[in-house]
């Protein structure tokens, strides 16, 4: 009895989603902006602006021999290096200034500068500096966001509940214990929101390393049809790779992120 | 008093910071000597183009030519930004219908909307403006949406009960409790606005400090483009770190913080 209810509920609850995702005000919200681009693209006539159904044709030839595919892999191989190199060094940077003064004050500066100077510059300097193998874009992006990594590495080794820590102290609960069941609990929340900020500067950064200095990937595609003077074909590559990005973003790393924040009480149920 | 002073300044001096940088530059300078090419730099080297760009004010023009269009991309963008986040904070209707648009643009990299201005509108000074207005829009606007969102309705109430004039409920009410998020924006704004418009300029322009970081770039001059690096994103920290974040902090000082209310 027990299972076929929670059959039933899970069956609505597909269906409340599908229902809620298919009658929701945001396809209009596109219809209308896609109206809206079209007539002015007749109405202005600037011969570099696209109608939607020239983008749509660019979107169709992208996607039809699988170069899209093939040039996301490129890509995706590089983000994935140098975004695992950012979340190893982040990690160990977040965890040496939240547990020791010292280290705090000595990568502080360093990392208040590496937040906010901007993609250019490692996309440039690491172009620069390494040419166009797999090292540029991987230091680029390493550098760009560790900052971001670390400190929020950081305010969660800040935020581990010291008496909790005492009580194990007292009771002299083993280190691997305390570790799997205190201290991890604790930062792999702060560690997933550190992993999805990284990543949104990851992959922007790479995009710009591309631009500058590679042979394939996104950006390179989208260095080629800037300099062949075709919008629609920048903004088809950058609606399909924004569109993934986003699905990996918000189907992926934000339910993770909820994953493993349920243990916590939320704001509301606190107050 | 004195004994303060004293302690403010050994701290200063006796900061782990000055380990750090001069571990960086010691690094530096072994990796530059040792490997003796053209793309790594001596540090002295982009030292000496450093001051001698700052001391021949070669740098005034581009600077000043950069901060004209970040000036006015982002005086564009902040009205935009305000619209939208009043509209999306007070209606419902208005916050579901741009919602995903915000979110999209929140997302796009400013190198798509940097490529696309400098096509549509080649050198003029529109390829900037629009590049600045599409990508910092959204941050203005999810922040004004937010302090809306975050208004006192009680307060309002009250002050609707007491027939206070809709003038100072705006001067004493609305305002104050806004600016701390539209000053949150600001800064945000602000900070995406010039790296876009150095983006705009890397790609279409023929001064500016991106168009230096280009030339630089273009001429394999690591040191140069270290250099105007230094001036150019140490004149923007100025104005987020001494301008605009000190700014936040006064108009945010009516309110009480999280952790003394909790």
């Amino acid at each position: 009895m027990v299972t076929s209810d929670s059959k039933l509920s899970k069956t609505s609850l597909i269906g409340s989603f599908l229902y809620g995702f298919i009658f929701n005000r945001r396809w209009i919200t596109f219809a209308v902006l896609i109206l809206c681009w079209h007539f002015f693209t007749l109405v202005v006539d600037i011969d570099l602006l696209p109608t939607p159904g020239r983008v749509l044709e660019s979107l169709r030839e992208i996607m039809r021999n699988g170069i899209f595919f093939e040039q996301l892999g490129d890509s995706m191989v590089r983000i994935g290096f140098g975004f695992s190199l950012a979340l190893a060094l982040g990690i160990i940077t977040g965890v040496l200034m939240g547990s020791r003064d010292f280290w705090n004050k000595f990568f502080q500066d360093l990392i208040v500068l590496g937040l906010s100077l901007p993609g250019l510059v490692y996309a440039l300097l690491s172009v620069m500096i390494f040419g166009i193998g797999l090292t540029a874009p991987v230091a680029a992006i390493t550098a760009a966001s560790l900052p971001f990594i670390a400190v929020n590495v950081r305010e969660g080794v800040r935020s581990i509940d010291k008496d909790l820590l005492d009580m194990c102290r007292v009771y002299k609960i083993d280190r691997v214990r305390l570790i799997r069941r205190v201290i991890l609990p604790t930062l792999i929340p702060f560690i997933m929101a550190a992993s999805r900020i990284g990543f949104t500067v990851a992959w922007k950064v790479a995009v710009l390393t591309e631009v500058f200095g590679a042979s394939t990937g996104i950006g390179y595609q989208m260095r080629y049809q800037f300099q062949i003077f075709s919008v629609r074909g920048i903004v088809a590559w950058a609606l399909l790779f924004g569109l993934v990005m986003l699905v990996i973003e918000y189907g992926a790393l934000i339910p993770m992120e909820r994953y493993f924040n349920r243990w916590r009480p939320t704001i509301e149920k606190v107050v | 008093m004195r004994v303060k002073i004293a302690r403010t300044i050994a701290n200063f001096i006796w900061h782990p910071r000055w380990i750090a940088f001069s571990i960086i530059l010691a690094a530096w300078q072994v990796v530059a000597i040792r490997r003796n090419s053209r793309v790594i730099p001596q540090p002295a080297r982009v030292w000496g183009e450093f001051w001698d760009l700052l001391s021949s004010f070669t740098f005034a023009d581009d600077l000043w030519a950069s901060m004209v269009r970040i000036a006015l991309g982002f005086g564009v963008a902040f009205l935009v930004g305000t619209s939208v986040g009043i509209l999306m904070g007070s209606r419902r209707t208005w916050n579901e219908f741009l919602h995903d648009l915000v979110v999209f643009g929140l997302a796009l990299p400013g190198l798509v909307y940097a490529l696309i201005a400098v096509m549509l509108f080649g050198q003029a000074l529109w390829a900037p403006v629009l590049a600045i207005v599409l990508t910092s829009y959204p941050f203005i606007a999810v922040n004004v949406r937010e302090g809306i969102i975050a208004l006192d309705k009680n307060l309002l109430d009250m002050a609707k009960t007491y027939q206070i004039t809709k003038r100072k409920q705006l001067l004493k009410i609305i305002i104050p409790s806004l600016l701390p998020f539209i000053f949150a924006g600001i800064r945000l704004g602000f900070s995406m606005s010039w790296k876009v418009n150095t983006l705009v300029e890397v790609f279409g322009s023929t001064n500016g400090v991106g168009w230096q970081i280009r030339a630089s770039f273009d001429t394999y001059s690591v040191h140069g483009m270290l250099a105007w690096t230094l001036i150019f994103g140490g004149t923007m920290l100025l104005i987020e770190y001494r301008i605009l974040t000190p700014a936040e902090r006064y108009f945010s000082r009516w309110r009480p913080k999280i952790d003394g209310v909790i």
